[in-house]
């Protein structure tokens, strides 16, 4: 039996999730796995599934998926899951994070590298942390929150569009901080 | 006519239409094509080539009807390939799901591009009129 700890229930070191009927285990641990296959697609997250399942259950997913109509689907939706999983936050908070990360990848991984912190080495979840606090010293108070908001807006280009009145409720939160 | 998510390939002086392969179904079918050339290229009997050969050619096959819009076009296909007037690497494009493929080698000279514009020289500050000298 594994020892009950909060932290590793929270931030698996593999990630397995459920579709189709099946379990499938994630291959990639590391900030560079997971930041790679968000980068990899960001539209559609494939890097994430199929991209990253076990190439031991491959040909047991190829066979299941033709057998539904909206894999992609699917696919996509398990693949938010296995991101919450993966960084032990909300998806649309860690699939933000990680673009921006990307966008401006050689001066934040430089950084970050000056610090001892390794991509490639590092826990997807311990890099995300090392990403935000990175950005959150270097904002002014007005920043911060400014960093905050963009990073849980839901990503427009997924189609994934937060309610009239959520986005309402999310200003009025961030106001009242 | 190519759009977003359909494409025309010719083959044997038929143009087929093709639908463009979603992401994940690309991803998933060049991995396991990726997977089974390894095993391949590890397999030490004839048997077990010929069984991934077979696994090969039939997730290839079944990629390429699913993007075919033409039931007429899947028949004629078959035909084709069963009178080995065309094989799979003539697919190749299909298979791609109608993305383009570089085939550029490193070796080759790089296609020029534009002059990168040079940036304009600062203006001369020119003095604001009241202003006191010196200040």
């Amino acid at each position: 039996m594994m020892r009950p700890n909060l932290l590793t229930s929270l931030r698996p070191s593999v990630v397995h999730v459920s579709m189709l009927g099946r379990h499938w285990r994630l291959v990639g641990s590391s900030a560079v796995d997971w930041a790679g296959a968000v980068g990899f697609d960001p539209l559609h997250l494939s890097g994430i599934l199929p991209g990253m399942v076990d190439g031991e259950q491959l040909e047991e997913m190829y066979q299941l998926s033709r057998q539904v109509d909206d894999v992609e689907q699917r696919w996509f939706r398990a693949s938010q899951v296995a991101l919450s999983r993966a960084s032990g936050r909300d998806w649309i908070w860690a699939y933000n994070l990680t673009l921006s990360a990307l966008q401006g990848w050689q001066y934040l991984n430089g950084i970050l590298l000056h610090r001892g912190i390794q991509a490639a080495q590092i826990p997807y979840a311990d890099w995300l942390d090392a990403v935000y606090m990175l950005l959150w010293e270097r904002s002014d108070e007005g920043d911060r929150k400014g960093l905050d908001f963009r990073l849980s807006l839901p990503p427009k280009d997924l189609g994934v569009a937060a309610s009239p009145q959520a986005t309402r409720a999310m200003l009025e939160a961030f106001a009242a901080d | 006519m190519t759009t977003d998510d359909q494409f025309t390939y010719d083959v044997c002086g038929r143009t087929l239409h093709c639908k463009r392969l979603a992401e994940g179904q690309l991803v998933m079918m060049q991995r396991l094509l990726a997977r089974w050339q390894e095993e391949m290229d590890g397999a030490s009997t004839q048997k077990q080539r010929g069984e991934l050969i077979v696994k090969m050619s039939s997730i290839s096959l079944d990629l390429i009807e699913s993007q075919l819009l033409n039931k007429e076009d899947v028949a004629f296909l078959e035909e084709q390939l069963l009178m080995g007037k065309v094989d799979l690497e003539d697919l190749r494009p299909i298979l791609s799901g109608g993305r383009k493929v570089e085939k550029q080698e490193d070796d080759q000279p790089v296609k020029a591009t534009k002059a990168v514009r040079t940036p304009r020289k600062a203006a001369k500050r020119t003095p604001v009129k009241g202003a006191r000298k010196g200040a």
